[in-house]
Parts: C-alpha cells; structure tokens; sequence
C-alpha cells in the first residue's frame, strides 16, 4: 500500500468505522490498494463528495498543485491542496481562492491580454469579451490591505497620506484607473471579506470641467452618456453581512487613495491618463489647477447591503464577493447612477438582458443566496479538474479527483443544485417561470 | 545584511567587479507588512524559490502562508528576476494569507 493511502486509511478509519464498524474489520487487508481505496471511496462518498473531511481529503491529496492557467507564467496563480481545503464546507476561503476565481472566470491579470487562452479552452465556460473586461480594473485581494499597512487596520486609518500611496503606487504603474469604468476592489479585515465597486472614476474629469470651465455644455462632457448627463464618480459597498466593515470609513480611504492617485498620474508624463488630460485641458484654457482633492473628498458611497443577497451563515461572505462580482461583471451596466445617498437611490442603466434583469439587479432576488454558496463546489471542482491534469495518469491520486469531479457532475444544472453564472442562472429561471405559466395555462 | 542567493552562494568572489556589474546580480528587497527589509543578492538565472526560502527560514514563517508580490502581482517561486524583468533595488511585498467568513467588529 502506498503511503498516502495508508495514511488515508489511518485518518479516517475512525469515522469510517462508526458508519460500517464490522465492514473495516472484515476486509482482508492484502486486498490491492487500488480496490480498497476505490471501496472506501464509494462507501464513503456515497453520500456526497461534501461529507469528506478536510483531514481526510488533505491525506489523500497531498502535495498536489495546480498553476492557472495550467501554462503557467507571470501573473498565473498556484493553488495548493491546503487552499482547495478552504473550500471546503464550513471553511473560510482565503485570497487564493478568491484570486483563482476572479482569474478564472475574468481572466483577470497582466499574463491574460486576452490572446493566451482560447475562449474554449476547457478551464473556462464563459468569458467576458476584451472589450468588457476593458472596462473593468480589478485590484489584488491584498491591495486595500496593503494600503493600510501603515495604520492599525480601518478603524485606526483617518488619512491616507502619500506614504501609503508609495507602497502601492507601482501597482498601477502601467494602469489608467481613471479610463475604466469600474474598479473592483476586494475588501479584507477582521476575518470577513466584502467588496467596493468604484463606479466611473474619470467622469470628475467632467465634473471638474463643467465646473471650471462653464463654456462646457453638459451635452458635450458627457459625451456617449446623453441621456445620462449627471453621470458621476460613485462608491458601491457590496458587503454580504452589514455591521462588519464600515463603509464610511473604507470610502475614505478609497478618495484618499483616489486622489493622490490622480495626483500621481497627472504628473506621469509616460502614460496618456485621463487626468493628464484634464490638467491639460485646464492649462489651455489659462485656469488655475483646483485642488483636485476637494473633488475626490465629495465623491458619495452607498452601502449596498440592505438591498442585496446576503450571507445566512458565518463562512461564505468570500463568495458571495466574487458572486457579486460575477453578477455586476456579467451584466455589465452602461452606468450606474445615484439620486441621493441611500441603497434603493442607486440605479443600473442598461445591464446585458442576457445576464441581468433590470428589474432584480443589484437586489435582495438578485440571485438565491444558495447560489453564492454552491460557488463553493464549482470552484473546488475546477481546481481539483486542474489538478488532476497535472498527475500521471498512473497517479492515484488523479483517481480521487477524478472520482470527485465525477460526483459532482452528477448534480443537475439547476439553481440550487450546482452554482450557475449569471446567464446560466437567468436562463434557468425563466425556464421555470415559462414552465410555470404553462402549468397554469392548463 | 544582504544575503547572497545563487550559484555562487560558496565562491568567495565578490558579485560587483570594479570595472562593472556584469548585470547578472541584483539586489532585492523583500519588505513584510511591518515594514521590516531582508535584502538580498541574486542572480537574474536563479529561480526566485531560493529566496523565498532563505526568507521563511530567517524569519521563521510557514511558507504556506505567505505570499510575495511583486507590483501587486504574485510571483511564483519557479520564476527569475530576469523573466519578471527585476531591476536592482526591486522590492517585493510580503503578505500574509488573508482569511475571511464573517466576523462581526
């Protein structure tokens, strides 16, 4: 017997024994290691790939790691079997997992220009074209973490000063934020995950302009935007559970970074950035520079969480991030919009109809709370797929994987049985409401 | 105090030569999040691993749960300061995993 085997027998022959006591005692122990491990497998998987332990399945898989994508390479990320362990039931995802999936869903990353990976290839289902996720920034789930550094975490940060800029300034060295439309960035602190959206960050370009240079006809600054004339910067806090992170204070932190940003930017003469443009624009125009600052300290935040899904447990609020970012980033709005300060104030123009209906987005039926949490299995299903690529195929191991790749796909492809993308998801439920008013009908 | 990483990790031959650095040697900064600096030397051909290494062990930490950034991205122990195209002086982030469930403040 192989020595992961017979550690595998060893750590779970307690729990095994208490389902079949007298099955373990009468199995003859030179049975081949090949059958016994496939015995345990089904005797004990029979209930579900759910059921297994983490000990258990750390025993089994150990040592077993995937890159994404599998060529490997700048920007890739590895996942180890201890970070498929936090996808577990009842674990707490780590920054490896969310960061596997915002790479594997959004090809998110300096390695993915969008040409290295075939849209069919088999490690992605459905992915969002180049000229959607060019509008979309999203930052490393270390970033907000990071920019905190210098202070005692978000209660003990009042301002952010140009010495934490400093630490994270390279990190856009190549990136005009302020060109996209949409900044993600994943918020981590006190053991809970939850999620900012910065929504149109270069219109305080127009907002400057309009206000400094009054010859500026509104219909002109906006631009494609006409019928959205007020579009403004906007700070969405998505968080899965209200009361842990307190959005007032994570949104002052974000116009503090926003600003010296700017300032940054506007000063790099290497990269074309919307507020060099702005400040060149002034220039000609023989203005005097504002304090860009004032700006960027009245950009308004909403705490989202009274009006969307929320987490019913205390370890999924990693996923129900990502499965706010897999709705938004999938429906992609033309533009979000406010009309005062509070959650039902803020509206959506123009979400894909194929991913998003106008009429639930951003809302407590935005998706099933259930759906966040089977995210939980579709993600550790692709890495274990992953995984399994990388084996021999002599390999036991790749057996296991195999084995439970294979449970899960037994699930049928229905919410609330397996986690469903955004059209997959509205697909699904209109099925069910056609099926329905078929019934009636009849 | 710089540490020197790399094949010539025995050889006692100085990496900078007066008449130039042959520019196969840099320095890196690995910098936590308490903002305490490990320097180290280190060839553009060694694998990046070796650092990482040198630095859980001085440190003491579970190279399982930190992670280096370089510019924000992650960097991969099987990857070269030349294939990231590192410059002397670079620094990369240490950090430590980051877990979260749910937990109220």
């Amino acid at each position: 017997m192989t020595d992961w085997s017979s550690s595998f027998t060893n750590s779970c022959q307690g729990s095994l024994s208490k389902v079949h006591p007298t099955v373990i005692v009468s199995k003859p122990v030179c049975r081949q290691a090949h059958q016994h491990h496939m015995w345990l497998w089904q005797r004990y998987c029979g209930q579900g790939a759910a059921k297994l332990t983490k000990d258990t399945t750390l025993a089994m898989l150990a040592g077993v790691i995937c890159t994404f994508p599998p060529r490997g390479g700048v920007g890739s990320i590895t996942v180890r079997v201890e970070d498929l362990m936090q996808l577990q039931p009842d674990e707490m995802l780590n920054d490896t997992c969310i960061e596997f999936f915002l790479k594997h869903r959004f090809a998110w990353g300096p390695l993915f220009d969008g040409t290295l990976l075939e849209p069919t290839s088999r490690y992605i289902e459905s992915r969002l074209s180049a000229d959607v996720q060019q509008r979309f920034h999203i930052f490393s789930p270390f970033f907000f973490t990071k920019l905190l550094e210098k202070h005692s975490g978000l209660a003990g940060c009042t301002l952010i000063a140009e010495e934490d800029h400093n630490l994270v300034k390279r990190w856009t060295k190549n990136v005009d934020l302020f060109s996209k439309d949409y900044i993600v960035v994943p918020i981590n602190g006190q053991q809970h995950w939850s999620l900012v959206i910065i929504c149109h960050p270069g219109s305080i370009a127009t907002w400057i302009q309009e206000n400094l240079l009054p010859a500026v006809g509104a219909q002109q600054a906006c631009g494609v935007l006409q019928d959205a004339t007020c579009v403004k910067p906007l700070m969405l806090h998505l968080n899965s559970m209200e009361g842990t992170h307190d959005s007032q204070a994570i949104f002052a932190v974000l116009r503090g970074y926003l600003a010296l940003e700017w300032q940054c930017k506007m000063t790099d003469e290497g990269l074309d950035s919307v507020p060099r443009s702005c400040k060149e624009r002034l220039a000609a125009a023989d203005i005097n520079m504002p304090d860009f600052g004032l700006y960027w300290s009245e950009v308004p935040g909403t705490s989202m969480a009274e009006r969307i899904p929320s987490q019913n447990n205390t370890v999924d609020c990693g996923l129900f991030l990502l499965c706010y970012v897999d709705f938004f980033m999938s429906a992609n709005p033309r533009c979000v919009l406010s009309k005062g300060s509070s959650a039902p104030d803020v509206r959506a123009l123009d979400p894909r109809p194929e991913a998003a209906d106008a009429s639930t987005f951003m809302c407590k039926t935005w998706f099933l709370p259930s759906n966040a949490s089977l995210l939980r299995d579709y993600m550790r299903v692709r890495i274990m797929m992953l995984m399994s690529d990388t084996l021999p195929p002599e390999d036991k191991r790749r057996e296991v994987l195999g084995f439970l790749v294979e449970e899960y796909n037994k699930k049928p492809e229905e919410i609330g049985q397996r986690y469903l993308h955004p059209v997959e998801y509205l697909e699904n439920l209109r099925k069910a409401a056609a099926h329905a008013a078929v019934l009636d009908a009849s | 105090m710089a540490e020197q990483i790399g094949e010539n990790e025995h050889q006692k031959k100085p990496p900078f030569k007066e008449e130039g650095n042959p520019a196969n040697v840099i320095n890196l900064v690995v910098k936590d999040q308490t903002g305490n600096e490990v320097h180290f030397k280190v060839k553009m051909k060694t694998k990046l691993d070796k650092v990482f290494t040198a630095y859980c062990n001085k440190k003491g930490q579970d190279p399982s749960t930190v992670r280096f950034l370089y510019d924000g991205t992650r960097v991969h122990g099987h990857s070269t300061p030349d294939e990231l195209g590192m410059e002397d002086g670079d620094v990369l982030d240490c950090v430590i995993e980051q877990l979260g469930g749910c937990c109220r403040a």
